[in-house]
Order: C-alpha cells, then sequence, then structure tokens
C-alpha cells in the first residue's frame, strides 16, 4: 500500500516538473507542488505569474507539456476534462464561468446530472436535497428559479461555488480568485463554505487569490509563484518574511 | 405543399437540437437529408430492396456519416466548424452531380412513390405522423439529461466539461441524430417526390432551414415547427417572386434577430404575456410557469 508518490497520509495532489508553455513564454516552469489531505492552501504570485495557467493544467483545460500531476497518487495529466472531474476534482474560474441561459437550481445539477453518465446512481431526491442545501449556504436558494446570466458578479461566484460541490466524490476544489470583485457579505459566505465544507466534509482546496486577508483567516499554508516557478512555501509569516517573495512582489 | 411544410418541420426540428441546444452550426443538414434520400432510391433501383427497407438504410448511413464527420468537426471552433460542414456538403453535392453514371446527376434519379401514387393526400398524413414523432423524439431529448448536456454546451462548453460532462461524446451524438431526423425525412421525401436531383444540395437549401428555425425560434421547442410552416407558405405565396425570395428572408432573419432573439415563439410569448396581464382569467394558458422543483 505504499506508493513512492502518496498514497496513505501522502499528498492529495502532486506535481513534479510540471511545465506549460505558450511560444517562447513558459507560463508554468517545472513546478513542484504538494498538497495534502484536507488542507486549506493558498497560491499566490503576482500577476501573470502562472497561477491560472497551473489551474487550467490540474483541471485539464490545458494539456502540460512536461511533468506529471497526480491525484491520490494516480496520474490524471492525460486525462480529460471530465474525467478529471470523475476523480474528484471541482473548479471555479476567476472569471465566473457559468450556464446563462439555465436556472440558478440546473446550473448545480449539472455535475449531478453528470456523474449519472459515467454510471453514478444517486436517487434525484437526494441530489435535489443536497443542490438545495448547497443553494441555501450559499446564500441562492431564494433565486433558484432565476437564470443564471441575471446574476450579479459576487452571485455568480457564489454559483460556480454551490455547483463546484455538487461534483460527487469531491476530493480537490480548485478556485481561482474567489474573493476577486465580491462584495464584503459574499466574501464572507465564500470563507464559511470553505471551512464548512472543509471541516464537515474534510474536501481539499486550492485557492488562488490576491485577498491576502482571506488566505490569512483559511489557509496555514500558502505556496508562493513567481514568473511560472514556485519560489517559496509556508506559513504566512514565514512567507512574509522570505526574500525571494518580497523581491517578487516589490519588484526587481 | 402541407406535405413540404412538414418535411421541412423535421429537418428544422433537427437542426435546432445541433444548432440552438447545443451551439453546434452545421451547414450540411440539408446534404444528411439528400443521402438519406439517395441512399434509398439507389438500393431501390440498384438493389431491390424494399422502399421501407432502403429508407432505414439512409438512415443508418446518414447516422454512421454524421458520427463519422463529427468525429472530425466537433473539435473544432464554431467558424470552422461550419466551414468543415459547408465543405462537407458541397463535396457530396458535387460528387451526386458527377457520378451521373450511378446518381444520373442534373438528369435526376427516379425513385419509386412509397404509396404507388404521386397523389399528396396518403403523404399528408405520412409527414404528419413524421412530424410528430420528430417532435416526440425531440422532447424526450431536451427534456432528458441529454438535454441538460445539450444546454449546458452550448452555454459555456469548458465550463460543461470541468463539470463532468463529457462534451464531445454528447456534441457528437447530437450530430448523429440530427442527421438522422434529416436523413427520415429525405427518405420519405424522395419516395413523394418520385424525382431526386442535386439541386437540394445546394447552399440554399441549407439556408432556408436557418432562416425557418431563426424566424420560428432558436433554441425554443416550438420555433423550428412555427417557423418551418410560417417560411414555407410564405416562400409559396411570393413564388412569383423566384430568387429574390432569399433576400426577404435574409431581412426578415436579420430584423428577427435584432428585435426578437426567440423569433416568432418570442413574440406569441410576449402576446401572450401582455393578454394575460390584461384579462387573468387567461394567465394560466397564456402564461404557464416556467419550472417544477
Ligand atoms: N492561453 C494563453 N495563451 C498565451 N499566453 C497565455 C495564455 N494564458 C496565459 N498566458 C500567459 O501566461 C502567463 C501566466 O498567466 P496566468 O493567467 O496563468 O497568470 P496568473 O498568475 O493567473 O495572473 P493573474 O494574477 O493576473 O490572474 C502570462 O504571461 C499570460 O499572459
Ligand atoms: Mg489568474
Amino acid at each position: 500500500m505504499t506508493s513512492v508518490h502518496g498514497a496513505p497520509n501522502g499528498w492529495l495532489l502532486e506535481t513534479r516538473g510540471l511545465t506549460k508553455r505558450f511560444g517562447g513564454l513558459v507560463a508554468v516552469d517545472s513546478l513542484p507542488l504538494a498538497v495534502g489531505r484536507g488542507e486549506v492552501r493558498g497560491l499566490i504570485g503576482p500577476n501573470g505569474s502562472g497561477k491560472t495557467t497551473t489551474v487550467n493544467l490540474l483541471s485539464g483545460l490545458y494539456r502540460a507539456d512536461a511533468g506529471e500531476i497526480r491525484l491520490r497518487g494516480e496520474r490524471i495529466d492525460r486525462l480529460r476534462p471530465h474525467e478529471i472531474t470523475g476523480r474528484g476534482v471541482a473548479r471555479t474560474f476567476q472569471i465566473p464561468k457559468l450556464f446563462g441561459n439555465m436556472t440558478v437550481l440546473e446550473n448545480v445539477l449539472v455535475p449531478a446530472l453528470a456523474e449519472l453518465d459515467r454510471g453514478g446512481h444517486r436517487p434525484m431526491a437526494e441530489i435535489l436535497d443536497r443542490a438545495r442545501r448547497l443553494l441555501e449556504f450559499v446564500t441562492l436558494d431564494r433565486l433558484r428559479h432565476a437564470l443564471a446570466k441575471e446574476l450579479s458578479g459576487g452571485q455568480s461566484m457564489l454559483l460556480q461555488i454551490a455547483r463546484g460541490l455538487m461534483v460527487r466524490p469531491i476530493h480537490l476544489f480548485l478556485m481561482d480568485e474567489p474573493f476577486a470583485g465580491v462584495h464584503p457579505t459574499i466574501k464572507d459566505t465564500i470563507m464559511e463554505t470553505i471551512l464548512r465544507m472543509n471541516g464537515e466534509e474534510g474536501v481539499t482546496f486550492l485557492i488562488v487569490s490576491h485577498e491576502m486577508a482571506a488566505l490569512r483567516r483559511l489557509c496555514p499554508r500558502v505556496s508562493v509563484m513567481h514568473e511560472g516557478k514556485l519560489i517559496a512555501e509556508g506559513s504566512f509569516e514565514e512567507i512574509a518574511n522570505h526574500a525571494a517573495v518580497l523581491e517578487a512582489y516589490l519588484g526587481r | 405543399m402541407l406535405a413540404t411544410s412538414l418535411y421541412y418541420v423535421i429537418l428544422a426540428i433537427g437542426w435546432n437540437l445541433l444548432a440552438g441546444y447545443t451551439g453546434q452550426f452545421s451547414l450540411a443538414h440539408h446534404t444528411f437529408a439528400a443521402i438519406g434520400a439517395y441512399t434509398s432510391a439507389l438500393l431501390v433501383q440498384y438493389a431491390r430492396v424494399p422502399i421501407l427497407v432502403g429508407i432505414a438504410l439512409g438512415v443508418v448511413l446518414a447516422a454512421a456519416i454524421g458520427y463519422g464527420l463529427g468525429t472530425l468537426c466537433l473539435r473544432m471552433r464554431a467558424i470552422y466548424l461550419a466551414l468543415a460542414t459547408w465543405a462537407f456538403a458541397e463535396s457530396v453535392r458535387l460528387l451526386v452531380t458527377v457520378e451521373y453514371g450511378i446518381t444520373r446527376g442534373d438528369l435526376g434519379l427516379a425513385a419509386p412513390f412509397l404509396f404507388g401514387t404521386p397523389r399528396s393526400t396518403p403523404y399528408y398524413y405520412l409527414f404528419l405522423g413524421l412530424a410528430l414523432g420528430a417532435m416526440l423524439a425531440a422532447w424526450a431529448i431536451v427534456d432528458s439529461r441529454i438535454g441538460a448536456y445539450m444546454r449546458a454546451i452550448r452555454d459555456d462548453e469548458e465550463a460543461a466539461a470541468v463539470m463532468g460532462v463529457d462534451t464531445f461524446k454528447w456534441k457528437r451524438f447530437v450530430f448523429a441524430t440530427s442527421a438522422v431526423f434529416a436523413a427520415v425525412a429525405g427518405g420519405f421525401q424522395g419516395h413523394y417526390l418520385g424525382l431526386l436531383s442535386p439541386t437540394p444540395m445546394k447552399f440554399n437549401e441549407m439556408a432556408m432551414v436557418v432562416v425557418m428555425v431563426i424566424v420560428g425560434g432558436l433554441r425554443t421547442f416550438p420555433g423550428p415547427i412555427l417557423g418551418a410552416v410560417f417560411i414555407e407558405v410564405l416562400s409559396e405565396l411570393l413564388r412569383a417572386w423566384g430568387e429574390v425570395r432569399m433576400v426577404l428572408f435574409a431581412l426578415l432573419v436579420i430584423v428577427v434577430a435584432r428585435a426578437y432573439p426567440a423569433g416568432l415563439v418570442g413574440i406569441f410569448r410576449s402576446a401572450g404575456g401582455y393578454l394575460a396581464a390584461r384579462v387573468p382569467a387567461l394567465a394560466p394558458v397564456l402564461a404557464p410557469r416556467r419550472l417544477r422543483d
């Protein structure tokens, strides 16, 4: 049972040499990222440092030019996005990507319906129950019959989160800038939802954000990227005093 | 004319599944109708199979070609999909025109009448049945979980994929399904007209289907039905105008797309909403509630 790459009390997510190039630009450069089971990990870095590209690689929207990604010890870097989702990875997008012409409720049902196609057989009553409960968490239950395109930016972010939590099983939730441009009350709702899902269901989170205050509350550890590379990792205090981090943020 | 309207209803319903609900603008829909028609007529003529067997085999062939073409084209972005399917449509048309030894090209290929007569009454009932069947089938698809995958794909394909939907598989499924709709309609239409020619394989025919769906209401259930009947009737009334009709239809599409994206269906809905507001007793009929839990 003891595999080299994780398994019992090893990493939930582990990348090695993960690399993505766009033409001459190396957006993600031999990234070694390791996130433990049940962690809430922050991923920070200046604009253009490769955070979104990393999330796109992890969720299968981009194919890596080199390196590997392991989830619970198994390679997922050659899988298509829906296959990665099937193994328990959900995500949100920096700019919300919803099913605009579907209702709020229909949006959160999509992952559960997709699960049926993979041979899942959750009873519809149970699916609806979870959908409604999650919508209630994120304060959108009242709007469940509204079209998703009618929501505000913050509400759209909340809906993305509720929709992602409908993925089952869910081991890893990737969030790209969940707090960007969001009203403070909605920020609180998002933080509560993350902590609650982490506590109650053991969901592991990887949160890309520029919101240091939120990350400080949520994440015991943060990883720092700069120009595609991992330049530091540690507690908030550790990285705040890290020379390379200061240099990356304050300029050369 | 009635049977022909219903023929277009079936084509339009099939194309709406693909373009309206799934967001894949194929320009080869009319070609699948022709594949159904020619396959059947050729098999009946050369292999002496019964007409219904010929039509069935035409449908199977169209589904297989749809599946194959979908495999090749559905990873492309919208504009390339449109171009590739258009190129496919033109290739098939040229093939049918050039291979006149087999297809008799522009001279036309005889297809025996299904009911042994060109009298239109029985065909009208036939097409009525087929159109109803097409509506039921489309309804069953749109109302199922597949319908949810389709709408998710149309709204945001990347989001659908990362929420677990096998987008490629379902786009291809709808592509092949819409080819089946077209081939059923085309197969029976051939044995009603009695003579096949490559003319309806021209782009004009595809344009008519697009016009019908958009004027009726893209991505609405009744849209292709209303649109096909409306445009076909209008087209017959204005027969004397000839090719100029296409210009008129193009203008109509532009006006509708700008003012009423949901087409005739949208117009009827807002009229219904207006009436329901004035006459509350009519409300349950005219403005039914959108959703169940
Ligand atoms: N699809 C793409 N094609 C070409 N270049 C890209 C693409 N996506 C990202 N890049 C480039 O890769 C680099 C990393 O971009 P990325 O979006 O991953 O950064 P980020 O850390 O998410 O930045 P931000 O904080 O602004 O969201 C940038 O230089 C960006 O311009
Ligand atoms: Mg980013």
